[in-house]
């Protein structure tokens, strides 16, 4: 009876050894899964596809909230979470790869305004030799190239933001730029429209 | 007696074994309260509560992380000493927290949406009236320079509202206002300065208003600020028009080639046409009279105007305007259909004022 009494009691004793620690905290997977994410951060994932960024972070959170939840119980296994943690740092290669396709698609778009820009500098520069060469249009002309001018300045400091990478600052200042460059466009077709209507009416 | 001895230990062992099992079923790990904290925490980050509402936020985070580590710390104990309850109480806290923070955030967001839509709204104001006040004011290089920056800084405030940059917004906001207050500040001081003689300006409308009553005749008065030319009839106003003036057109004209418009009392000595004149029609003025003579003289003795330097001649109020721009030498340049009203309506003779204002600075309410 001891003895039947001592089996049953080292049995019960090495079945919950087993059952409890055999199953281990899938660390590497939580490591892969954290560097995986903190390369996305590096790509600007948190600032170019934010809510993306947001819901990759939560998917992790999930999971620590399962493992903790895991290590609550008598009985432990992370075989879920060991899968859920390869789909996290599978999220965040797709994340990653948003924010890169979402920067390009901005660069794209910036180039896209700096040449739309740069085209209407120069039918600016060009209207300039068609407008009144009288000392009459001579005022309104300074004015106007000095506005050409700043757009152009304003190219270059386009292009300094751009090569810094914060392309969201970039196309600010890409469209005010193409805004500016639009009004003087419209501006000089007007002052010329107007010289000539008026050569006309004498 | 040897069976009963060895119910006591099976007896105690169940027990214990009840109480674990007692202990595991009761002391359940607060995972549905970690998760609900967890779901509100990252509904806090995408209401943008980091940047609306931080204070709260990073409180909801602190606390979530806080009970994150208190249950490893109680998962780290034995099964039957583990304690969930701060675990949950963090968890809460942290829920408390995020639901807060949202609700700061939504009512700050829109507080700065505001905030940005009415500063967006008075700078553009401000910019209007600085171009309406002092546009056709002869503005250096640098000043025009300004302006034209400031209006940059304006449209990118602008655009970065549009995206929802909000720093980068009151920055630029920010930048084209001091630019703009700046300018402002400099054309107020100089208008307040040019107005030093509307005193004189004013005597002088009053002469000519007179002038025109007493002797039932054509007069004009030329208001420079208003870009301006009144003809009165009988001491009342009868026709107006727009003009252009000379470049530099503030101040009273004090030597040739200065690009201003003289200020004082004059009259109308020839009439030009017939490709007498290269504006269309012009009415030649007695400039220099006497006072422009005896101003320029002692200007010249004092040093003030160069040797060698002339009083200048030859203003007019010709055509060729309608530019819309202030582009003559100093004459005072009318659309075409205009001098020839004016043309016909005034003779040699008529007495023709030009000043700064005829109204003043209060009236005009610039400043």
């Amino acid at each position: 009876m001891k003895r039947s009494f001592l089996a049953v009691t080292v049995f019960l004793g090495l079945t919950t050894l087993i059952l409890s620690s055999c199953s281990k905290v899938p660390q590497a997977d939580i490591d892969a899964a954290n560097a995986a994410i903190e390369q996305a951060k590096l790509a600007g994932a948190d600032v170019y596809v934010q809510e993306s960024f947001i819901a990759l972070q939560d998917s992790l959170n999930s999971v620590m909230v399962s493992i903790e939840s895991q290590k609550s119980r008598f009985i432990k296994n992370y075989s879920e979470a060991k899968a859920n943690l390869a789909n996290v740092t599978k999220f965040a290669a797709e994340v990653e790869q948003q924010a890169e396709t979402r920067k390009e698609e901005l660069k794209v778009e910036i180039q896209n305004t700096i040449s739309e820009v740069k085209t209407l500098i120069e039918s600016n520069r060009q209207l300039i030799l068609e407008a009144p060469k009288g000392k009459e249009g001579t005022s309104a002309l300074i004015a106007i190239k000095g506005e050409i001018d700043a757009v152009e300045t304003s190219i270059n400091e386009i292009n300094t933001l751009f090569e810094s990478g914060d392309y969201l600052a970039t196309l600010d200042k890409a469209g005010a730029a193409k805004e500016k460059a639009s009004a003087i466009n419209t501006e000089l077709t007007e002052v010329i429209a107007k010289y000539k209507a008026n050569i006309r009416n004498r | 007696m040897r069976a009963k001895l060895l119910i006591i230990p099976i007896v105690s062992i169940l027990a214990i074994m009840g109480v674990i099992i007692i202990r595991i079923i009761t002391n359940k790990p607060p995972e549905n309260t970690v998760l609900l904290a967890k779901n509100m925490l990252s509904e806090a980050q995408l209401e943008k509560s980091s940047k609306f509402a931080n204070e709260t936020f990073q409180e909801a985070l602190m606390y979530y992380d806080s009970a994150m580590v208190e249950w490893r710390i109680q998962n780290d104990r034995i099964l039957l000493f583990r304690n969930y309850q701060q675990v949950t109480a963090f968890a809460e806290k942290s829920f408390e927290r995020s639901e807060n923070a949202i609700k700061e955030a939504k009512e700050n967001i829109s507080n700065t949406e505001e905030i940005f839509e009415i500063r967006i709204d008075e700078l553009g104001k401000k910019i209007k009236n600085f171009d309406e006040n002092f546009n056709s004011f002869p503005m250096n290089k640098n000043h025009r320079d300004a302006i034209i920056k400031c209006n940059f800084l304006y449209s990118e405030g602008i655009h970065a509202y549009k995206n929802k940059n909000y720093t980068i917004c009151k920055s630029k906001l920010d930048s084209a206002e001091i630019i703009l207050n700046d300018v402002n500040n400099h054309y107020v001081e100089r208008l307040i300065t040019y107005f030093r003689e509307y005193p004189k300006w004013n005597a002088m409308v009053v002469q000519t208003i007179n002038h025109s009553k007493k002797n039932k005749s054509f007069a004009i008065i030329v208001d420079k600020l208003a870009r301006e030319l009144l003809i009165y009839k009988d001491g009342e106003v009868f026709k107006r028009f727009t003009v252009e003036l000379g470049a530099n057109w503030i101040g009273d004209k004090q030597q040739q080639g200065d690009k201003t418009t003289p200020e004082g009392l004059y009259k109308v000595i020839d009439k030009k046409q017939n490709g007498k004149t290269r504006y269309y029609k012009a009415l030649l003025l007695n400039y220099p009279n006497e006072d422009d003579q005896k101003r320029f003289a002692i200007n010249k003795k004092n040093g003030v105007i160069k040797q060698g330097v002339k009083i200048g001649n030859l203003i007019e109020i010709h055509g060729n305007g309608g530019t819309g721009i202030d582009w003559t030498d100093g004459c005072i340049a009318l659309k075409d259909t205009d001098i020839d009203m004016v043309f016909s309506l005034c003779p040699v003779g008529t007495m023709v004022t030009i000043v700064g204002s005829t109204k003043s600075l209060n009236e005009l309410a610039i400043i």
